[in-house]
């Protein structure tokens, strides 16, 4: 994915609509009319949400089956919230650093000669 | 081992909560100070260099990280609430050598800024220290969204309800 398909992809969920028809989707595959039902919406103007999302690549539209049903596309969803981990990493290694360097201080309270200065 | 994780979520990308075997003064002072910084914040096996610090509203604590055999990354914090001992709000993001923001240098996917705001409470000698970060700026509510969707340790802990399906869908996937 790259910079430009995620501001496509962010794009696509500013709308609470589009954000509720991809929490349906991950339930499971569903057709338009399945779609629109639960949001009270007409088929066309879900039609609408769907083809925005589809541009986005977040969901894929079966053209098997003459409903077409729609699924949701995991892989840039997992792909944008690496960072999470990427990041909780990044905490976790320095609370334990923190942790390291908080017990040697203690040992030591004139300021502490390893840790001291530079 | 003194410390323990606590994983739960609330509703940020991720929150970490700590406790450390020191009072709040220590603790505090590991935070607010570049000489004490620098033995501490960054992944395992860098180490810091700080160019500029300024434990104020607004100030910036600017650093470079350096990895043996790797490229220095730069860092820095825009610090946007501080109330000592207790608190401390700020934006965390890769920048270059100048201070100036910069994308992250391993993927142009990250947040550009990320929000962080840790909390320090004493409760008999030792400190608990809280963190929360989320992504901040203009898509932050959309990043939100990508975030809950696939922080599948946060759905675990029975996120809401609200996207417990869609985790279990993620899981299979």
């Amino acid at each position: 994915m790259t910079r430009d398909s995620l501001n496509t992809a962010f794009a696509a969920l500013a709308d609470p609509t589009r954000r509720a028809i991809l929490a349906r989707l991950a339930t499971g595959e569903a057709t338009v009319n399945e779609l629109a039902e639960p949001f009270d919406m007409t088929q066309p103007s879900i039609s609408k949400h769907l083809k925005v999302l589809e541009r986005a690549g977040l969901i894929s539209r079966s053209r098997a089956a003459q409903t077409r049903p729609c699924r949701l596309e995991t892989a840039p969803l997992k792909e944008v919230a690496a960072w999470v981990e990427v990041y909780r990493n990044l905490w976790e290694q320095s609370f334990d650093r923190l942790d390291a360097f908080l017990q040697s201080t203690k040992r030591a309270p004139t300021k502490g000669r390893k840790y001291g200065r530079k | 081992m003194a410390a323990s994780d606590d994983r739960r979520s609330g509703n940020s990308a991720f929150a970490i909560t700590r406790v450390f075997k020191a009072p709040r003064n220590r603790v505090w002072k590991a935070w607010s100070e570049a000489d004490q910084l620098k033995y501490w914040w960054g992944p395992k096996g860098c180490s810091i260099e700080i160019p500029h610090f300024e434990f104020r509203l607004g100030g910036f604590f600017h650093y470079a990280m350096k990895f043996a055999g790797a490229s220095t990354m730069w860092g820095r914090f825009n610090y946007r609430e501080i109330v000592a001992p207790e608190r401390i709000v700020w934006l965390n993001s890769f920048s270059n050598e100048k201070c100036g923001i910069a994308r992250a240098p391993f993927s142009d996917l990250c947040p550009f800024e990320i929000e962080n705001s840790v909390t320090l409470k004493e409760h008999n000698g030792s400190t608990t220290v809280s963190l929360r970060a989320e992504p901040f700026g203009e898509v932050a509510e959309e990043r939100k969204f990508f975030d809950e969707l696939c922080s599948s340790r946060s759905l675990e802990q029975g996120y809401d309800g609200t996207f417990e399906q869609l985790a279990d869908y993620l899981a299979k996937a």
